[in-house]
């Protein structure tokens, strides 16, 4: 046999057949006592002398044995079984250690888990049906500060006509609201309006029926067709093939279901989901008050163009052919100036690549509060693991003594840490399902909708679940191996003492002090938060948002035209306003913290000419609007609600924009411009004050400028009602909803919602990270307290005898008292003081999400020192206490 | 070891415990008293080295066990050397001898 097959039959049969090689083992030993024992006796000595003498020059039996199996077979293999049985029958043995220490570490691994979901979900994983991501590019307009904006129908015909050398296809999409209606029910339905060449583009298939057809892309108003959303198809038509060449009213119009997208395709990017899509030319017919041509190359209302690479074609190189086109399709900028615009193209990401940094810093701040969190649990699970190693110096004597490795020691001390983490990570998996739905659940998606993500729990979770197992398991098993091996086998076993006392307090202490460290910081983030949320509550002008129902309409989606549509909403507001229990009602395009801003262009007027136009907000409303969400009219007048489109247009600013344009002037009667626009300038009727609720997020507290125009003089797009009352807003939808009804019994009511409700959902970064910095600072400041607590019980209990000798020779309790209260504190204080530090670090970070609220505010860094050390006092008296009553006769007799 | 030849190089163990069994099969106090005799009793092999030397031998594959009876009417392991074993012993007794001729000679020549 060739000697390497010997040595592996070797191996393998040491591995199978252990016992049998143990009994072997320990036969031929005792063989080789006994002929010793017997040359004893023939030396003469006495038969009982014979034995031990035998006995002891053969030496220490166990651990020959011991170092024997090191040179068979698979030992490390056989070792690691044998390590990994005690770590179950050690954690088995003390159930509650076990339940402690796994069930904190899974609420530590567990929202990490949760947070790398969401994360896989929104920024690694191509969204669901979308293919070949890897070859996407996403291209948005580069104009001014506008880095990756909309861009036009005209220049997506142009590019399409001139990028055949670099891209393989390029599509275009933009977002829309469609009423869907069919079988007697009328819903409103996101969608988008796509080139035809959308879905090959992206690789997404049909679940049934077909993709558009290349000729469905021209011939405005010519192609009627739709794909729906496989979704929308189980929902609504309960997977009903034959719901293929069914005509369904899309905002009016008959259209026919040519195809269904495949199961999990909604969007190309998040936070969109959509259930239909259309052909671009279609947006005429079926949005007819939209007034400005789909091709008119102003008319920017393409999201996103998509384009796929050719073969061998970098991102770099497309990106110069892109701007070699761009500089062609616009007349050469001054010298020293730089092209008017450009498009700029980035990798495919389920989220938009460029304008990252809002969910970049949102997820940095929620990965550092579980990390934080993570790093709690597991000095914890070190601290109660290393107490325990303390606690078991004399069976480690015995075990070294009867021959165990240090390493061997080392290894079952990780094996143990190894089971309790891995089933703390299957614990945390399970819990981190539930705490990711909850995150997704806080994140608003497009339009006011939930978002929809699918949390996939696959290899990557898995991947990530094993990684943290393994490092919390090297942390507690490491760290207490590392003190609690440093065993002097002697005097361990015949005191039960042994180890140096003062390192081994204090590695014990600096487990203490850091998590200490951790929960302040943790802590100080909380109240962070804390305090901005009240600062945003604190926000409401004038209090008048309690009883305020708000509920959208949009016209089209029923086939209104610009006329029919005003009237329309001049009809409802009306009927409203005569509602019992209306105290005061407007409309507005923009309801109070909606998610969208709306803006007609640059604007210019007074002390800015053209050239220096501003840009800025804008919103439609119907008079009425100040007074219903609290703003106040500083000059002028309010709307009439006569306004029609043949009297002069007019305009009201707010007191930021007045003070831009007309800074030492009187405002009223002055003319506003609108960039682009070429019609009659606005003249300016009323000042208000600022609405803080439309704040910039990058800076939170200034108030940004502002005009108001008249429902009456704009194109009839979608509105919400507000209606003030004095009890609950609830209680008016179904008059409301009535009210609409009568007028036109298809058109849906969306968006409804109460003023509060939907402040509280733009806060929803605020809260999610609120509530999970609460939470977690709640968990690591109980834990570093129980840590803190237990440590110095610990230390009371080995120095009962010295406690005692101090009572009996005259010391007070209250001396002993604020000796152990002393030496709690002084680790607390550590602590607090590496912690604050930290904490000064880490609060920057919050910097996006803090609402008036400075990240190194003093009064929350003090609140929280406070109530720390109050808590950490708190901590040290249960074993002070306990210390100060040791009876000295019971302590010195016990020994 | 106990024997001022405690520092014996490594290696070295395993040489003697393959020569003590050149000649018949050995249990492990019959290899320890084999050595002994050899060396004329300046050498003796505690079996705290001897019988981890045996297993790591055996896991070579130059030494295979054996049960049979002893010379006091017991069942005993014995080893033996296989063909293997021979050649590993022709080579470590010939690399020795080197060794020991080129070491006699640095002594010498001092």
């Amino acid at each position: 046999m060739h000697p390497l097959l010997s040595r592996l039959r070797a191996k393998l049969r040491s591995l199978f057949r252990r016992r049998q090689l143990e009994t072997e083992m320990a036969e031929e030993m005792r063989h080789h006592v006994e002929l010793l024992e017997a040359a004893n006796r023939r030396a003469g000595l006495p038969p009982d002398e014979a034995r031990f003498a035998a006995r002891r020059q053969f030496g220490n039996m166990a651990s020959i044995q011991e170092r024997a199996r090191e040179q068979r077979g698979w030992r490390w293999l056989e070792q690691t079984g044998s390590d990994l049985r005690h770590g179950v029958r050690t954690a088995l043995k003390n159930p509650g250690f076990s339940l402690v220490v796994i069930g904190t570490l899974a609420i530590g691994i567990g929202v990490n888990l949760a947070v790398f979901a969401l994360l896989d979900a929104m920024f690694l994983r191509p969204l669901p049906g979308v293919r070949h991501a890897s070859e996407l590019v996403l291209l948005g307009r580069a104009a001014g500060n506008a880095r990756f904006g909309n861009t036009s129908y005209s220049v997506f015909r142009d590019y399409r006509a001139g990028v055949a050398p670099v891209f393989s296809e390029l599509a275009a999409f933009a977002e829309a609201e469609f009423g869907l209606a069919s079988e007697n029910r009328t819903d409103r339905v996101l969608g988008e309006l796509v080139s035809a060449n959308y879905f090959t583009t992206a690789g997404v298939r049909m679940a049934a029926g077909r993709a558009f057809l290349p000729e469905e892309d021209e011939g405005a108003g010519r192609n009627p067709v739709v794909v729906i959303s496989f979704r929308l198809w189980q929902e609504r038509w309960q997977g009903d093939p034959a719901v293929i060449g069914r005509t369904v009213s899309l905002n009016g119009h008959a259209c026919t279901i040519v195809g269904v997208a495949e199961r999990g395709f909604r969007a190309l990017q998040l936070p969109n989901a959509h259930d239909i899509w259309v052909p671009l030319q279609m947006r005429e017919t079926l949005f007819p008050a939209e007034p400005r041509a789909l091709s008119d190359p102003g008319n920017r209302w393409l999201r996103r163009l998509v384009g796929k690479l050719a073969p061998g074609v970098t991102v770099e190189q497309a990106q110069e052919h892109l701007n070699a086109l761009a500089r062609a399709l616009q007349p050469a900028p001054a010298p020293g100036e730089r092209l008017a615009w450009s498009h700029r193209l980035v990798e495919y990401g389920p989220f938009p690549t460029v304008n990252r940094t809002g969910p970049y810093a949102f997820f940095s701040i929620l990965l550092a509060i579980t990390l934080l969190v993570l790093g709690a649990v597991t000095l914890n699970a070190a601290n109660l693991f290393l107490a325990r190693a303390l606690a078991r110096r004399r069976e480690t004597a015995v075990r070294l003594a009867l021959g165990a490795s240090r390493g061997r020691l080392v290894r079952q001390m990780v094996a143990e840490g190894l089971i309790v983490a891995t089933v703390a990570a299957g614990l945390g998996i399970l819990g981190a399902n539930t705490a990711a739905a909850w995150l997704v659940g806080q994140i608003p998606g497009d339009f006011g909708d939930p978002l929809t993500v699918d949390l996939v729990f696959g290899g990557r979770m898995a991947g990530a679940a094993a990684g943290l197992a393994a490092l919390t398991a090297l942390a507690i098993g490491l760290i207490p191996a590392w003190q609690g091996l440093q065993v002097n086998v002697l005097p361990a076993l015949q005191t039960g003492e042994g180890a140096q006392t003062s390192r081994r307090s204090r590695l014990r202490s600096a487990l203490v002090v850091a998590q200490v460290a951790v929960s302040v910081v943790l802590v100080i983030c909380a109240g962070l938060l804390a305090r901005s949320l009240v600062r945003a509550e604190a926000a409401d002008p004038a209090g008048k948002t309690a009883g305020l129902l708000m509920a959208r309409v949009e016209p089209r989606l029923n086939g209104y035209a610009d006329v029919q549509g005003r009237q329309l909403f001049v009809r409802w507001l009306e009927a409203v306003r005569r509602l019992p229990g209306v105290e005061r009602a407007a409309l507005a395009a923009i309801p109070p913290f909606a998610d969208g801003s709306m803006s007609t262009g640059p604007v210019y007027g007074g002390d800015l000419d053209a050239a220096g136009a501003l840009s800025c907000n804008a919103n439609v409303v119907a008079d009425g609007y100040f007074d219903t969400v609290g703003l106040a009219l500083l000059r002028g007048r309010d709307f009439s609600g006569r306004e029609g489109p043949s009297e002069p247009p007019t305009v009201i600013v707010n007191r930021v924009l007045a003070g831009l344009l007309w800074p030492d002037r009187e405002p009223l009667g002055q003319l506003l411009r609108v960039a682009g626009d070429d019609r009659v300038p606005l003249l300016v009727i009323g000042v208000v004050s600022e609405d803080l609720r439309l704040r910039s997020s990058s800076h939170p507290d200034e108030a940004r400028p502002m005009y108001y125009l008249p429902v009456g003089q704009r194109p009839a797009t979608a509105m919400s009602v507000l209606a003030a009352t004095a009890g609950d807003p609830g209680e008016l939808l179904p008059s409301i909803r009535a009210a609409l009804g009568a007028l036109d019994g298809d058109l849906p009511l969306f968006q409804v919602t109460t003023l509060a409700a939907a402040r509280e959902r733009t806060l929803w970064r605020h809260r999610a990270v609120g509530s999970l910095a609460v939470f977690c600072s709640g968990a690591a400041l109980l834990l570093a307290m129980v840590g803190l607590s237990a440590a110095l019980a610990q230390d009371v209990q080995r120095r009962t005898r010295e406690i005692g000798i101090r009572l009996a020779v005259g010391g007070s309790a209250r001396s002993v008292l604020s000796l152990v209260v002393g030496h709690g504190m002084r680790l607390a204080t550590g602590g607090l003081a590496a912690g604050l530090v930290l904490a000064f670090g880490v609060a920057r970070l919050l910097r996006s999400v803090l609402i008036g609220v400075s990240p190194a505010d003093p009064l929350t860094f003090a609140v929280a020192t406070v109530v720390i050390a109050a808590v950490s006092v708190a901590a040290c008296w249960l074993p002070a206490r306990r210390a100060a009553r040791v009876d000295p006769i019971v302590a010195l007799r016990a020994e | 070891m106990s024997n001022p030849q405690a520092d014996l190089l490594q290696g070295t163990l395993d040489l003697l415990i393959l020569k003590s069994l050149q000649a018949e099969p050995r249990h492990g106090f019959g290899i320890v008293g084999r050595i002994r005799q050899l060396s004329r009793d300046m050498l003796t092999v505690e079996q705290g080295s001897l019988y981890p030397a045996l297993y790591r031998l055996e896991e070579q594959g130059w030494i295979k066990a054996e049960w049979g009876v002893s010379e006091n009417n017991r069942k005993a392991k014995f080893y033996t050397l296989t063909a293997s074993g021979r050649k590993q012993l022709a080579v470590e007794t010939d690399s020795w001898e080197k060794l020991s001729v080129a070491i006699n000679f640095v002594l010498r020549g001092a």
